[in-house]
């Protein structure tokens, strides 16, 4: 669909503008370029998870404005913070999805970003929802060996309770990471000479429409931060 | 810079295992500001054993500023001073320094390096110090005075500076830490 590169630039900079000190209202904008984004991946079970959430969480933000004392603006705040959290978050979630990592090295050796930051970028991003899942899982055996408690045991035992998180896996980063590195080596990584890529890159018009929007939307977001 | 592709990789495995838990507690913070601090130090604890895994895997110089600069590209995305990209690097050269005097092996320098690499968050403080005015006026735009008057009494140009000094600290122990879980797990089961 999109380009790769456009769509790192419209998620970093939108990314960045989100969580930067600028007035609320970008995050609209943002929201609004993040729901035709997953409209033109057909993504509708996440688009609908979108718009829940943002009705959820600026409804909420919406209803404690009206009321007023120290503990409801604080909860005002702590949900707005959560929000802006949550739509770059979302953000991060859909670049991280939508683009396979071959497109991103294909893409950092078109634009001759060295090996030694691009392989390890490449990697980030393609185990950080390893990771993810693989803690999921550590969890529910933990669970299902009895090993972790209810929410209690695990404030009076904090250490604990993480070092039976973070030793397995670490354990299985450490597999994983041996098996990727002989996966690579085996397509030639580390090879001399120049890098070809397979994957064709194209720069088309929605490209340049996307680019486009976002550059209007850091200029309105950057005109109203200045005045 | 020259390195085998298999420490590229242990690179970018490490920085994955170490953003995911540094992420998971310092959300902590969302709650309560108070909050982070203890999602901050549990996640600098556990990253010691990160860290000395990663540091199994390193035979050239440069691979510790490297991690440094990954995490300060990354939560400059997130949202910190731009600031933090710098201190990461200056952070990451001084652990790299530090650590390449035992080898990347030996005990006691991998545990100083790993406490000075923790410094690589300072980036978040710094303008805490040196820009306080502009920072809290912002603070006070955004979140408004009663906000910023507490962030104003609670992180004072005193706590900031025992704040960096205890990230060190914290560091160390969580590098020691780190070192006992190597030699009682990974080592056991070959995998350091």
């Amino acid at each position: 669909m999109f380009d790769v590169r456009s769509l790192v630039f419209t998620v970093v900079t939108l990314d960045a503008l989100v969580l930067a000190a600028l007035p609320r209202r970008i995050d609209l904008l943002a929201l609004a370029v993040l729901m035709l984004l997953l409209l033109a991946y057909r993504l509708w079970r996440q688009l609908l998870a979108l718009v829940a959430l943002a009705v959820v969480l600026l409804g909420a933000a919406w209803l404690l404005r009206l009321g007023s004392g120290p503990v409801v603006g604080a909860l005002g705040i702590a949900v707005l913070y959560l929000w802006r959290y949550s739509l770059a978050g979302a953000f991060g979630w859909f670049l991280i999805t939508r683009v396979r990592p071959t497109e991103f090295m294909a893409a950092m050796t078109r634009m001759r970003i060295p090996q030694f930051l691009a392989v390890p970028i490449a990697v980030v991003l393609r185990f950080v929802p390893t990771v993810l899942t693989e803690g999921r899982a550590i969890i529910d055996a933990m669970r299902m060996r009895g090993l972790l408690g209810g929410p209690l045991s695990v404030l009076r035992h904090p250490i604990r309770t993480a070092e039976y998180l973070v030793i397995p896996m670490l354990a299985g980063a450490v597999r994983a990471g041996d098996e990727l590195t002989a996966s690579a080596l085996c397509r030639g990584f580390g090879s001399p000479g120049r890098r070809t890529t397979i994957v064709q890159l194209h720069f088309g018009v929605a490209d340049v429409a996307l680019m486009l929007v976002t550059v209007a939307v850091a200029a309105y977001g950057f005109g109203v931060g200045l005045r | 810079m020259k390195f085998t592709p298999k420490e590229l990789i242990a690179l970018g495995i490490f920085t994955a295992v170490y953003t995911v838990i540094y992420m998971a507690f310092n959300m902590l913070g969302a709650v309560a500001p108070i909050l982070q601090l203890v999602g901050a130090t549990l996640a600098t604890l556990l990253n010691g054993i990160t860290f000395m895994l990663f540091l199994t895997r390193v035979r050239h110089a440069g691979l510790i500023t490297l991690m440094a600069l990954l995490l300060g590209i990354l939560v400059t995305i997130a949202g910190h001073h731009p600031i933090s990209i710098v201190t990461a690097l200056v952070a990451g050269i001084a652990a790299d320094v530090i650590a390449s005097r035992g080898g990347y092996r030996a005990t006691v320098p991998t545990v100083v390096a790993y406490g000075v690499f923790n410094l690589w968050v300072a980036g978040g403080y710094l303008p805490l110090l040196f820009m306080r005015d502009s920072v809290l006026s912002e603070y006070r735009r955004q979140m408004g005075d009663q906000w910023a008057d507490a962030f104003n009494a609670l992180f004072s140009p005193a706590v900031i500076i025992v704040l960096i000094i205890g990230t060190v600290v914290v560091g160390m122990i969580g590098g020691w830490i780190g070192r006992r879980a190597l030699s009682k797990h990974f080592e056991r089961a070959g995998l350091a």
